[in-house]
């Protein structure tokens, strides 16, 4: 539960998950919708996948994410979204 | 080309939890018949731990991705979401039900909220595994090669929640008869079918896995 709530901690972490609720997305869309260096994607990234809170499928030579929460491990996310740390609010994600 | 890296840890704690769950039913179960505890109790009791066991299952559900084989990569999470907020919200309200409400009325409510919860995901998945098996048919042997760890947690995932949906369907069912005899006389039914359908889908689930 320690590496869910680092996770859910940081809001570039956040934001992707956000992202990733609507469709599956591959590494580089993905690393398109942040001001940051696509190394610190992929650390974000692997913290994600080793909290569990998304899958990576290879599809060719890109690699496709994919959500995978438990409920609670969504409603924490919500949580997170409903006391203010509005994920908008981090400054690497391009508006 | 598709490998997914998702690990076990979720299915293992589903199963675990699942049959966890199910011994705590069975020793209510038998407390009653040894005379530890009324029948009152002991229905209230199983009522409370299906329910929990509903919020297990439920919770886990999206990880257990039930439905991958028919992904169609447009809001494929999108159904087993709902499915497990579903299911943790009817199990929520069965443990509600049988913590507080008399228990004529908490076994009705009950199973009216399970019928339709079951219902509703039923109703969700056939949409959803029609629109998955064109997409497969579409493109055939061209991308889903699964690899063999993969394969064993699908039909890890299949045989729990065969068991699960099947025990949330017989409580429901057994929930709506008031007469015992005839409760009684089904629950012995059911448990005949559980077991002859466990083995069929045992067969067919390891003769596809040994044509692989």
């Amino acid at each position: 539960m320690n590496m869910v709530f680092k996770a859910l901690s940081d809001p570039t972490r956040r934001r992707v998950l956000e992202l990733l609720r609507k469709r599956t997305m591959s590494a580089g869309e993905l690393a398109d919708c942040f001001d940051v260096s696509k190394p610190t994607m992929s650390a974000h990234f692997a913290v994600l996948r080793e909290a569990g809170l998304i899958v990576s499928e290879k599809q060719g030579k890109s690699v496709v994410y994919e959500l995978q929460m438990s409920v609670l491990e969504d409603a924490l996310l919500g949580f997170t979204q409903a006391f203010g740390w509005k994920l908008q609010q981090s400054k690497h994600v391009k508006t | 080309m598709s490998m997914h890296t998702a690990s076990s840890r979720p299915v293992c704690s589903a199963v675990l939890g699942f049959l966890g769950v199910t011994l705590i039913a069975m020793a209510f179960g038998l407390a009653n018949k040894i005379g530890v505890i009324d029948t009152g109790v002991a229905k209230r009791g199983i009522g409370l731990v299906i329910g929990l066991m509903i919020v297990v299952i439920g919770n886990y559900l999206p990880k257990l991705r039930a439905l991958a084989w028919a992904r169609t990569h447009a809001g494929s999470t999108a159904t087993e979401r709902m499915s497990g907020w579903m299911l943790v919200l009817t199990g929520i309200a069965w443990i509600a039900l049988f913590s507080f409400a008399p228990l004529d009325q908490a076994r009705h409510v009950s199973a009216m909220i399970g019928i339709s919860t079951l219902t509703i995901i039923a109703a969700n998945w056939a949409w959803h595994a029609r629109r998955g098996l064109l997409l497969i048919r579409k493109e055939q042997e061209g991308s889903a090669i699964s690899t063999e760890q993969t394969a064993g947690k699908r039909r890890i995932v299949g045989y729990l929640l065969f068991a699960f949906f099947y025990a949330f369907v017989s409580a429901c069912v057994k929930f709506l008869i008031d007469e015992k005899q005839v409760a009684d006389k089904l629950t012995s039914w059911m448990l005949f079918a559980f077991c002859i359908l466990y083995a069929a889908l045992f067969a067919v689930l390891e003769y596809r896995h040994a044509r692989k």
